[in-house]
């Protein structure tokens, strides 16, 4: 049951983010009932499916917004903004009430969530109430004993298409054989001649007697689905089980025939009534859901995609990035054997492996768009929080990035965004003030470059206050006043450790986070983060983060009989170098250049054997703005290397990222430029 | 020749607990997503009991049962409706498109089999 | 990597690392593999031999003696390293371990599994999961988990 629940789950994750994006698109066309109806499904499944696994505080809540969406469903009234707003806010609620063993803050928050359903549907319907009142579930008054056998008659008389709904009247009537000891009479008056009959219709009615301890309820409930196609009756004959009563039964059915009102002890119970009305509006109705075209605007999602377990895609590139390792093992072997026929086939196995892992990679991307509905709701949010109106412009959201990075990238770029939007953009009346358009605007673009993804964050507010940046800098002691910065150094200094405080980041914003966690979080991706701004202008975010992180593009060096990977997009220069030059240079600092570079001689630090060779290469790589250099025996070739975690016992080492399988089986480490900068300068 | 029940729902947690439930009670169950899906299985084979979700993307509960009900071979198949409560209004709409009756979520397997029970042997 | 461990087990696989006779449950052994390359992880303690690629995972391997307090010797024929996987805050964690030769599979019922001395004789007894006897001989039973627990590995990190 347990893996049901955990798929539950999972759905109403799915559900949720539907909801939003549904909800976000209905703002701006709030006459789409493509919408509107997927919401109301929604909801609808989650009440369902809620009460299935035990979610009943989901379950409760979900049936009154259901019943709220029925009303613009229905068309009975138009949906407007502030039930948006308020479907909205209700979704984290949602969220909250998915607990197995709710505790009471979960039943406080379900009951205010109902009561405020119950406020938007009443302002609905105050002029009509037509729409809640009709599921008011049929109330039997009557109150039997359970333990005392009562006699009754029943009537079951079907209309002659009953068998068009795929009823099979005999199972009814097997089922009230179960309930009780019978007396059944089947009547074929009606049955016409063999050549008038029509096999598809059913002309047999029954007529039986019961003694059961059930009540009236479970009787009526054996023909819950046909009431509608059968005349159906069942009357009290007696409080006890007569069936062996000869005399009573029948003058039971003779009172009966004569239309006289037969007494049992007790009352008469009411007869089932069957509703004849509604019939025309479901006519219409119908028409309606017929016609309507079923490309609505979440179809894509469901129809021309699967869901896959995301650790069954992890398990996938694996084995991939196996194949590949087995592949390039195999090259080796080929060329060494020089045989033709098997080198062909090498050759053509490669190209082969190489287009599965671009295909399986391709697969593990998502586009950003999965997640822009993140960004559009706290847009949506804040903007009514804070007063200050924006449009959200989004470009390249079918950018796709490993779905790795994109979870982690999500706080980062929301903290941005919330930033944008509590310091950058102003109210309307400053806005106006300065000559700009009313409405504030936040761009948030995405692209392809290489094995680059590039994120650029804008808004077109006020831009960073430098004069106040320096002023705290300089309180935190980041700065000294004698410090003499470039503006754009100025600007910099809200990535520093231990700048983001109150001021800047306001309680909205804040959640804790800093721009200098921002940029640990991009850089811990191997990723960059840069911002330009410009007073009353504009302040622009730019990111810039690898594809992947499993597959990096790198270029493979050999120290002493090891090989290592450094990353191509920190690389700046490579020189060739004397170890002669090292050793006289001036405590772990080479100039070259003209520029002083610290530097590591790896030879000297790995193997440290004082065998260093006498030829070396320099490879210089820079990270924020700081250059290091590399000092490796041989550079082999350009590498894009598949790479793999040297596992939790390793996790605290601080020079690595991981290491990657070489095609001849070998490991090379691959350096992690910026931990070993840490480490080492 | 174990009898065959198909059961049409969007939600997978559904489709599993029912797939599990009747599968459990010595049926044959076929699964599908939504109608359009529901509709491919309907080829002649024969299908003993269709249970479907009302509310569903693409082809909903009631046009799935108008469509099967047009099909010669499945006129007179049982079909079960999964509805959240007793709404009046669903059910007849249901019942009108040609279902043979419905079934209440939540429910647990008691009354699942208890329903079934009414349509299929 | 995806080896489980197999619990409820009474089979121990025994190996020897310098005079001493080691056993562990046999549920937790996934592979034993002949000496190969082991890449050397730069600036890590002297009994954390380096990483292999194990059918294309990466795993961390311990120099047995090192580990326990047994003074380096040379490799020989029967040197090999042992694949085990514990349990790790909940994961399934595999690692190997450098050892001097391999035994056999004995079957040690649990009442005849002492619980260890406290004298510590080279090797921490936190390692030691119980002693059992096998031919007149002491067999260690090892507590894999103790062995590589967090404070171990920060232990593993710190050193230089």
């Amino acid at each position: 049951m347990n893996s049901f629940v955990e798929k539950f789950k999972d759905e109403v994750n799915e559900y949720c983010e539907r909801l939003e994006s549904g909800l976000l698109l209905l703002e701006r066309e709030p006459e789409n009932y493509h919408i509107i109806d997927e919401i109301f499904r929604i909801m609808h499944s989650m009440k369902g499916s809620g009460g299935m696994f035990g979610f009943d505080l989901l379950s409760d809540v979900t049936h009154d917004l259901e019943s709220l969406y029925d009303i613009f469903r229905s068309k009975k009234r138009p949906i407007d903004s502030e039930v948006i707003s308020f479907t909205l806010s209700s979704i984290d609620g949602l969220h909250n009430l998915m607990v197995v063993s709710p505790g009471s803050e979960h039943h406080l928050l379900a009951e205010n969530m109902k009561s405020k359903t119950k406020l938007q549907i009443a302002r609905f319907t105050d002029e009509q109430n037509s729409s809640l009142s009709e599921n008011s579930s049929e109330t039997d008054h009557s109150v039997q004993s359970n333990f005392n056998q009562n006699t009754w008659h029943i009537s079951f008389v079907p209309n002659k298409d009953i068998l068009k709904n795929g009823t099979n009247p005999l199972y009814l009537i097997d089922e009230l054989n179960a309930l009780g000891e019978c007396n059944i009479q089947v009547n074929f008056d009606e049955l016409p001649s063999l050549s008038e009959m029509n096999p598809e219709y059913c002309y047999v009615s029954w007529s039986l007697f019961i003694a059961t301890t059930e009540d009236i309820k479970t009787l009526r409930d054996v023909f819950i689905f046909v009431s509608d196609q059968a005349g159906i009756q069942i009357e009290k004959v007696a409080s006890q089980n007569v069936l062996q009563d000869e005399a009573v039964l029948t003058s039971f059915l003779n009172a009966k025939l004569n239309h006289e009102i037969w007494e049992p002890t007790e009352p008469e119970m009411p007869k089932p009534d069957i509703q004849e009305d509604e019939t025309e509006e479901i006519g219409v109705m119908l028409k309606l859901s017929v016609e309507i075209p079923k490309n609505s605007v979440f179809a894509q999602t469901t129809v021309d995609s699967i869901r896959v377990d995301s650790q069954k895609i992890d398990q996938y590139l694996n084995i991939v990035s196996e194949l590949i390792t087995a592949q390039s093992r195999l090259e080796v072997i080929a060329s060494k054997l020089n045989h033709p026929d098997l080198e062909a086939a090498t050759e053509n196995f490669g190209k082969l492996s190489r287009q599965l892992r671009e295909n399986a990679f391709d697969m593990s991307l998502i586009p950003l768009e999965s997640v822009a509905v993140r960004f559009k709701r706290l847009i949506h949010d804040l903007s009514k929080s804070l007063d200050k109106e924006v449009d959200l412009v989004t470009e390249g959201m079918e950018t796709e990035l490993d779905k790795n990075i994109i979870e982690k990238l999500i706080e980062p770029l929301l903290h941005i965004i919330r930033n944008s939007m509590d310091h950058g953009i102003e109210n309307r009346n400053e806005r106006l003030a300065k000559q700009k358009t009313a409405i504030g605007a936040v761009l948030i673009k995405a692209s392809t470059a290489g094995s680059y993804v590039l994120i650029e964050i804008e808004d077109d507010g006020a831009g960073l206050d430098l004069t106040k940046i320096r002023k705290k800098a300089i309180e935190k002691g980041i700065i000294n006043d004698q410090s003499r910065l470039s503006d754009e150094e100025i600007a910099q200094l809200i990535f520093e450790p231990g700048f983001s405080t109150s001021e800047l980041v306001t309680d909205m914003s804040g959640r804790g986070v800093g721009m200098d966690v921002v940029k640990k979080r991009i850089q811990e991706m191997r990723g960059m983060i840069e911002l330009s701004t410009e007073k009353d202008r504009f302040t622009r975010i730019s990111i810039k983060l690898p594809l992947s992180l499993s597959i990096i593009d790198g270029l493979l060096t050999r120290v002493g009989d090891g090989y290592y990977v450094i990353p191509s997009s920190v690389i700046k220069k490579i020189h060739f170098i004397k170890h002669e030059s090292l050793k006289n240079g001036f405590r772990q600092v080479v100039e070259l250049e003209g520029v002083q570079l610290p530097y590591l001689n790896m030879y000297d630090e790995f193997v440290g054997d004082g065998n260093a060779p006498e030829n070396q290469l320099i490879i210089v790589v820079g990270l924020n703005n700081q250059l290091f250099g590399l000092v490796v025996d041989e550079v082999i070739h350009e590498y894009q290397a598949v790479i793999k975690p040297l596992g939790r016992l390793l996790k605290g080492q601080n020079a690595f990222s991981g290491a990657s399988i070489l095609g001849t089986g070998q490991l090379a480490l691959v350096i992690d430029t910026n931990k070993m900068i840490k480490k080492y300068s | 020749m174990l009898k065959q029940i198909l059961i049409v729902d969007d939600s997978e947690s559904i489709r599993e607990v029912l797939a599990f439930s009747i599968s459990n009670a010595g049926f044959q169950v076929l699964v599908a997503c939504d109608g359009i899906e529901a509709l491919k299985y309907f080829d002649g084979r024969t299908i003993d009991l269709l249970l479907t979700d009302y509310h569903m993307p693409n082809l909903n509960g009631l046009e799935l049962i108008l469509k099967i009900r047009q099909i010669e071979h499945y006129k007179f198949i049982p079909i079960l409706v999964l509805t959240t409560e007793n709404q009046v209004k669903m059910i007849k709409e249901a019942r009108e498109s040609g279902a043979t009756g419905w079934l209440t979520k939540p429910f647990n397997t008691e009354k699942l089999l208890q329903t079934l029970r009414k349509v299929i042997r | 990597m995806a080896t489980e461990i197999i619990h409820g087990l009474d089979s121990y696989f025994t190996f020897r690392i310098g005079n001493e006779l080691f056993a562990v449950n046999i549920g937790h052994v996934t592979k034993i593999l002949g000496m190969t390359d082991i890449t050397k992880v730069p600036n890590s303690p002297r009994y954390f031999k380096g990483i292999i690629n194990l059918f294309g995972d990466v795993l961390p391997v311990f120099d047995g003696r090192l580990k326990f307090g047994f003074p380096e010797t040379e490799n020989t024929r029967n040197t090999c390293i042992l694949i085990f996987v514990f349990e790790l805050d909940g994961q399934p964690v595999s690692s190997g371990i450098v050892v001097d030769s391999v035994e056999k599979v004995v079957i040690f019922e649990p009442e005849h599994i002492k619980p260890a001395p406290q004298v510590g004789k080279g090797f921490n007894s936190e390692f030691i999961h119980g002693i059992a006897t096998l031919n007149d001989e002491f067999v260690i039973i090892l507590n894999l988990e103790k062995i590589f627990s967090e404070e171990e590995i920060s232990l593993i990190n710190a050193v230089e």
